[in-house]
């Protein structure tokens, strides 16, 4: 069966001949929208660290301990800030020239980076929630930056396991040996399916924070409603209207969220897609382009969706994945 | 490096022990056990958010609720006419506990009106009959006399510096008191009080602290405080006697001809607070010889990046020809020249600030085309800005907290026609922030 999957697929015709077949195009896609939206949000880290040189990383280096910070010279700190900022670039284009684990968990420590600074130096989202110690509410970054974090540490699973060096099973090495950027093993469908639940978590932790923020009236999306209204609807939106928006938003955020890891709904995950693409957008939609970096290293708010709609099982695999004693 | 430190700490040394050698113990209830006494009254401050000629806001915190928190007031200068103004008690409006588990802390907020302008009270904070040490304070004058206002911001790390900063704003005041200078009448805080405010703990410590402010004579430097973006949270409304909730933007007479904006930028700045202050800057333009504004992140950063203030505040300022423009949050040493639409322009808007009341200092980048030398003048240290309104003048000087003078300027009054509301109300295009920050074509206009 696979060397005619194989042989169906070189020759171009539909993935549909084989539903294995189907299954491994899908997947290839899965992992594209994951590389993709790894080195994308690659750059925009760089052009933050590098070009506009002021993130939390160098707030934290250079803060003096007794405000969470490391103490370091502000000279050093940049140094470093420079230095995190150029490997970022250079991981991505060691991810797409060959992806492979070592840039992929660079970028994902580079992102940990960045929530633990804004956890240490209390530049997140002051979620109002009186119940948790004040230094618990400063780590509410890492809940906003989980998708973030969850789509280079993916890739990094993935290229791990599909280099065949170890971590997850070849189910046929031959199926996509030729694909581009040379994925050549299709991870087994349990290893799909581990897979697939990191990044469901992940954004549905990232869909709720960020729901969370918006019943809680995050200022910042309120002015990101007024002003992408004004800048590209001619609307001057009353900031009543908006802040009921943002309400709705937030409800929609939740629910979805809950949707993500309660269901299989594919349409969910697109609809998260779409909404993690518009928001990403509305950086620069009420900024102006200056801002660009902003939008995109939120990539991960839309390829993670994507992927995981790529990864998830359609019926027919799934019922392969409970019967299938090779896979126990 | 360490010769700069040892200096510092001499510095702080020599005024603890001016204050204990000047016979009087520096009003500070932060030096006294608190176990000793639950109801003493400690952190005691004057705070203006309302037409401070009449109205100010005395607070203070005891550790436990008591059941009686009342101000004993009396007019010392001008010397009184009848006994009615002689004595006065009034009952603190506004008393609870600070939200938060980690510390049992009440507040006290009483709101005396009906003051006289420019009159120094003597008072005392007592909760259930524990009382504070005397203590004074002076209300803004109602006519057109010179003034003085610190600016300042940043006071969220650096603890040591913070106090000895406002020792030296105690001693400033102190100062120009004794010598008949224009008397310093408020603080304006830029924010960034705590490092966060969801901390009550650390509010607790820059309450005390901030006591400091007003030195051995007990003479209390009234705040005018803006929320910076370390101080979310609810504390803040309850440290400076906001309702719950609310946005913190306000605007103060600081005497007849001076009226004193804060904004805040950790709110929503796109909607009902920048229609607000284009209200704000059309009805004070053509009543005050000089209008000034403050809020925490800056539009035109000296270290970090523009705030939203840039796009929806900055045409507000040049269309009504704000005086000054006051900024905190990136740690360093600021004066730009006078700015509009994205160039220097002598009518033009010159902003200051960005906060050196105790955090560690960072390098500016001189480099950004308005922050270049000679026009505009950049630093690090821990320093305030002094502020003195005139009828000529706006003088501006930063005062480093080895009492050294950094930095010395002035800006001559508006002439009139600038001070006129703009007959049509065009608004001037709103500067996209890659113009104001870093602008090749800009950058090249200015050389
Ligand atoms: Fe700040």
């Amino acid at each position: 069966m696979a060397r005619a999957g194989l042989a169906s697929y070189d020759r171009g015709m539909s993935a549909l001949d084989d539903p294995d077949a189907g299954a491994l195009h899908r997947f290839r896609w899965a992992w594209y929208a994951l590389l993709a939206a790894t080195v994308v949000q690659a750059v925009g880290v760089w052009r933050w660290f590098v070009v506009l040189g002021e993130t939390p990383l160098l707030e934290w280096l250079h803060s003096p301990p007794d405000v969470g910070g490391w103490g370091i010279a502000e000279g050093t700190a940049q140094a470093i800030q420079l230095a995190v900022g150029w490997s970022a670039l250079a991981a991505a284009a060691w991810c797409l020239w060959r992806p492979s684990w070592a840039p992929a968990v660079l970028l994902a420590a580079v992102q940990m980076a960045i929530a633990w600074a804004m956890t240490a130096t209390d530049e997140g989202f002051p979620v109002a929630a009186s119940w948790l110690p004040a230094a618990a509410r400063r780590a509410f970054p890492w809940l906003t930056h989980a998708a973030r974090m969850a789509a280079p540490l993916a890739v990094a699973w993935l290229a791990w396991g599909g280099a065949g060096t170890a971590g997850a099973p070849c189910q046929d090495a031959a199926m996509i040996r030729n694909a581009p950027w040379g994925l050549r093993c299709a991870p087994a469908p349990r290893f799909q399916a581990g897979i697939e639940q990191l990044l469901r978590w992940a954004l549905a932790i990232t869909f709720a924070a960020h729901g969370v923020e918006a019943l809680q009236t995050n200022p910042v999306f309120v002015d990101l409603l007024l002003d992408s209204h004004r800048r590209w609807l001619d609307i001057d939106l009353p900031e009543a209207r908006a802040t009921e928006l943002l309400t709705a938003i937030g409800v929609m955020d939740l629910l979805v969220a809950a949707l993500c890891v309660s269901t299989r709904w594919r349409w969910v995950l697109w609809w998260m897609a779409a909404w993690g693409l518009i928001t990403a957008w509305s950086r620069v939609a009420a900024n102006g382009w200056f801002w660009w970096h902003d939008a995109v290293v939120r990539a991960p708010h839309v390829g993670v969706p994507a992927a995981i709609a790529w990864l998830a099982p359609r019926a027919d695999t799934l019922a392969n994945r409970v019967e299938s004693p090779a896979d126990t | 490096m360490c010769g700069r430190t040892f200096d510092r700490q001499r510095v702080f040394l020599t005024l603890l022990l001016a204050a204990v050698a000047s016979g009087r113990t520096p009003a500070r209830a932060a030096d006294a056990p608190r176990e000793l006494d639950p109801l003493a009254p400690r952190h005691w401050r004057c705070i203006w958010t309302e037409n401070p000629a009449t109205v100010a806001t005395l607070s203070w915190s005891t550790a436990a609720a008591g059941r009686q928190h009342i101000v004993k007031m009396a007019v010392v200068d001008p010397a009184p006419a009848t006994d009615q103004e002689r004595q006065r008690t009034v009952a603190a409006q506004h008393n609870g506990r600070f939200t938060g588990d980690d510390l049992e802390l009440h507040y006290h907020h009483a709101r005396l009106a009906d003051l006289q302008p420019g009159t120094t009270y003597e008072v005392t904070l007592e909760s259930d009959g524990h009382a504070s040490p005397p203590l004074r304070f002076t209300t803004a004058p109602a006519d057109d006399r010179p003034v003085s206002v610190i600016f300042g911001a940043d006071s969220r790390s650096g603890l040591v510096e913070r106090r000895q900063m406002n020792a030296l704003m105690a001693r400033m005041a102190a100062e120009a008191r004794a010598a008949g200078r224009p008397p310093i009448v408020a603080l304006a805080h830029g924010g960034d009080y705590v490092y966060d405010g969801n901390e009550l703990s650390l509010w607790a410590q820059w309450m005390a602290d901030h006591e400091l402010t007003a030195g051995v004579d007990g003479h209390l430097l009234p705040i005018i405080p803006a929320r910076g973006n370390h101080d979310h949270g609810e504390h803040f409304n309850q440290v400076f006697d906001f309702p719950a909730g609310d946005r913190n933007y306000y605007a103060v007479d600081v005497g007849p001809q001076l009226r004193w904006i804060t904004l805040n930028t950790e709110t929503v700045v796109a909607g009902k607070q920048t229609k607000w202050l284009a209200e704000q800057l059309a009805d004070a333009r053509p009543q005050y010889r000089w209008v000034v504004a403050q809020y925490h992140r800056p539009s035109f950063p000296a270290v970090k990046l523009p705030g939203r203030g840039l796009v929806h505040w900055v045409p507000l300022f040049e269309q009504f020809n704000a005086d000054l423009v006051c900024e905190g949050d990136g740690h360093t040493i600021k004066r730009t020249p006078r700015l509009r639409a994205n160039k220097i322009d002598p009518t033009g808007v010159p902003y200051i600030g960005e906060g050196g009341l105790g955090v560690g200092q960072r390098t500016p980048n001189a480099e950004l085309w308005y922050l270049r030398a000679p026009d505009a003048k950049v630093g690090s240290d821990h320093h305030l800005q002094l502020l003195t309104f005139d009828r000529e003048k706006l003088s501006y000087r930063v005062v480093l907290m080895s009492g050294e003078v950094f930095d010395e300027h002035a800006w001559p009054v508006r002439p009139p026609e600038q001070r006129a509301v703009p007959a049509v109300e065009e608004e001037t295009e709103a500067p996209a922030a890659q113009a104001a920050f870093r602008a090749p074509a800009t950058a090249k206009a200015l050389k």
